[in-house]
């Protein structure tokens, strides 16, 4: 196996279909002409390439069109007679599926995430310190007449906590 | 792309009345042959791949592949044309084709049978030009291994 042998198998597809950078195309060809392997090699390729449009045309040239214009229609033309929302939104949800797979598992895969962290953040439990400082608050209710509020008692230090800031100031 | 006559009449049906459908949406990025292309091989893949999930389709692109690649081709393939085109082996053809996964099966058929170039593959398939030449390469390699297997070309391999 000749070391341009590696370099030139993937180039001789993109050759065959007319793809090939100019810049190989010079190599490759000096190439393929002196190494019978990937002579042959592109032969092969030309062959299948003959030999699949051989038979994909013979099968299509046994199916039966003619209904089909008068299929479409009929179904069009349903459409436009009970046009259905329903039917438009999955066909859309289906494509965009199709076609941007990857991407939407990927962000679904994400927000799943994001939910779960959220979650797990918002729902634990208060530090056990934050815990003995509400249980040593004393709560009062005040009724100030005008306005409601309660008075919170620590030690040394009392909170007064009205309902409204207007009142409070 | 399909395996089925009575599921290719039915595609082919969804892809104009869907071409139809969505004609008002077409904004002219892409041309209209590339964008109708587009969505009856969006079909024809949704479709392949539902019959694949249950058929376990092999799908690996594995790097195994081009090593085979670096075989020598055998008399009976790399031969004259007449090898591949011989009615035997053509037969096998379709065999071949449809062993394929969906993907390597789609891109295969749009360039070989229907010509498409590289960039309206790109378009079509909604990948980059590189992975273009890298799914084509592979898809070839695949048919190429399954046509060897039915040549018996292993019996002749040291």
């Amino acid at each position: 196996m000749m070391a341009r042998c590696e370099e030139s198998v993937p180039l001789l597809g993109p050759w065959i279909d007319g793809e090939l950078e100019e810049s190989d195309r010079a190599w490759l060809v000096d190439h393929v002409r002196g190494c019978d392997s990937c002579a042959q090699r592109k032969l092969l390729l030309e062959a299948q390439r003959s030999a699949l449009r051989e038979q994909i045309s013979q099968r299509a040239e046994k199916i039966d069109l003619s209904r089909l214009s008068a299929v479409v229609l009929a179904r069009i033309e349903r459409e436009r007679q009970r046009p259905n929302p329903w039917t438009a939104l999955a066909v859309w949800l289906e494509e965009i599926w199709g076609a941007r797979r990857l991407p939407i598992s990927l962000a679904t895969g994400a927000a799943l995430a994001g939910v779960v962290a959220a979650t797990f953040l918002l729902h634990r439990p208060p530090p056990p310190r934050e815990q003995a400082l509400v249980q040593l608050v004393s709560v009062d209710t005040v009724d100030f007449i005008t306005q409601p509020g309660v008075v919170l008692q620590s030690g040394q230090t009392s909170i007064i906590w009205l309902t409204s800031d207007r009142t409070s100031q | 792309m399909v395996k089925e006559q009575d599921e290719a009449m039915d595609i082919t049906q969804e892809t104009f009345v869907r071409v139809h459908r969505y004609l008002p949406s077409f904004k002219g990025d892409a041309s209209f042959f590339t964008w109708t292309y587009r969505i009856a091989t969006n079909l024809c893949l949704d479709s392949a791949r539902r019959r694949a999930r249950s058929e376990r389709v092999e799908m690996d692109e594995g790097e195994a592949e081009i090593e085979a690649q670096m075989d020598p081709p055998s008399a009976a393939l790399a031969g004259p044309q007449q090898a591949v085109l011989n009615t035997e082996l053509k037969g096998k053809m379709e065999e071949a084709l449809a062993s394929l996964s969906p993907n390597h099966r789609a891109i295969l058929l749009l360039r070989e049978v229907d010509g498409l170039s590289y960039e309206e593959l790109a378009n079509v398939l909604g990948i980059r030009k590189g992975t273009v030449m890298s799914r084509l390469f592979h898809a070839r390699l695949k048919m190429q291994r399954k046509l060897r297997e039915y040549v018996g070309e292993e019996e002749g391999e040291p």
